[in-house]
């Protein structure tokens, strides 16, 4: 009988534990779609055009004619954290990892740049400038902001990519742990 | 015993700390928009023809106007035309299909063989209803036509020989 109660009690405790701890969610708000934008570049040598993520700034390598050759908007991620329990209860770790998925193309990104203006980061950015760059912020409470940041990126365009609309791609991951 | 360390096991579990790392993922992109190099190549040479002033001692201020659209001459002043193969300039533009481009001309060229001043460059393409802007066609290229106005002096004569405008700046961009 004395055992029948101590599991109804761990149960009861359990049960309460469970209605506590209702599972946390990363989300990941969208960008402005397509950006940056690099307008119209006509494509003479190959050619790398690198965005700075905190600027906007292009700076170009290369001979290609890019039409403006003006700042672009950047796109602006914001991780947040909703709904109570972990990672959102406490202070868990989220890695936040940006992966080029275009590599190849008329037009690829050859690496990556992130510039993080809100979140408290216990590492990183790492991998500046490479297709993968990544960093770890600390979570926050439920309907907190995890991190903020913006993206910029080094778009390659072949000497022989002409007449086409490219949208290279990449994918942006959260892992709490 | 075993209740209980089954029980232990599925609140820990419920806790979340032995669920494991959990991970959200969004793909999106950048754009560019990629063109060709457009060049211009000249098919027709700018051709005001054979024409004369004929105004001796009342000469005038005389011109010749070719018209791009048409190729046709019309006069002011005491000009007066007298055949040859006049013609509108003809040009190719080349560059990425479908996509409009600007061109500009210099105010002021001269022609040859005699050396008059040829100034007013007009522009037409019939693919774009515009003196200064064309578009290239699907197939990558544009056919556009060139007039101008030359003037004449007094008591000129081209005497049979075609009067043309062989070298000139034609500017063509993106815009």
């Amino acid at each position: 009988m004395g055992l029948v109660r101590a599991v109804a009690v761990l149960v009861t405790f359990c049960g309460m534990m469970l209605g506590t701890a209702e599972a946390g969610v990363i989300n990941i708000t969208a960008g402005v779609l397509n950006t940056p934008n690099l307008g119209k570049v006509v494509a003479t040598s190959t050619s790398t055009f690198r965005v700075d993520a905190a600027s906007g700034t292009v700076t170009e390598t290369g001979s290609a004619t890019r039409i403006p050759n003006a700042s672009v908007t950047t796109p602006q991620y914001t991780i947040t954290c909703t709904g109570s329990g972990s990672p959102c209860s406490t202070s868990k770790l989220v890695t936040v990892t940006i992966q080029a998925n275009t590599t190849s193309g008329p037009a690829f990104l050859a690496a990556l740049n992130v510039s993080v203006s809100s979140g408290t980061l216990t590492s990183g950015p790492t991998g500046q400038n490479t297709q993968t760059v990544s960093f770890i912020a600390k979570s926050a409470a439920p309907g907190g902001t995890v991190a903020v940041f913006n993206l910029g990126m080094d778009v390659t365009i072949p000497a022989t990519a002409t007449g086409s609309k490219p949208t290279p791609a990449y994918t942006i991951t959260t892992t709490n742990n | 015993m075993t209740c209980i360390l089954v029980a232990v096991l599925a609140c820990a579990m419920a806790d979340g700390t032995a669920i494991g790392p959990s991970s959200v993922s969004r793909t999106a992109s950048g754009s560019v928009t990629i063109s060709k190099v457009i060049s211009a190549a000249r098919t027709r040479i700018l051709n005001f023809g054979h024409f004369k002033n004929t105004g001796g001692g009342d000469c005038m201020a005389s011109t010749i106007t070719l018209d791009a659209r048409t190729g046709l001459r019309s006069t002011t002043g005491s000009a007066v035309l007298a055949g040859g193969t006049a013609g509108s300039g003809a040009y190719t533009i080349s560059g990425s299909a479908n996509s409009i481009y600007g061109v500009s001309f210099p105010a002021v060229a001269l022609s040859s063989p005699h050396t008059l001043t040829v100034s007013a460059f007009r522009f037409y393409s019939a693919t774009n209803n515009s003196t200064t802007m064309g578009r290239i066609g699907p197939g990558g290229t544009d056919t556009p036509h060139v007039g101008a106005t030359i003037f004449v002096p007094c008591s000129f004569d081209t005497h049979n020989i075609n009067e043309v405008v062989a070298s000139f700046t034609l500017t063509v961009t993106y815009p």
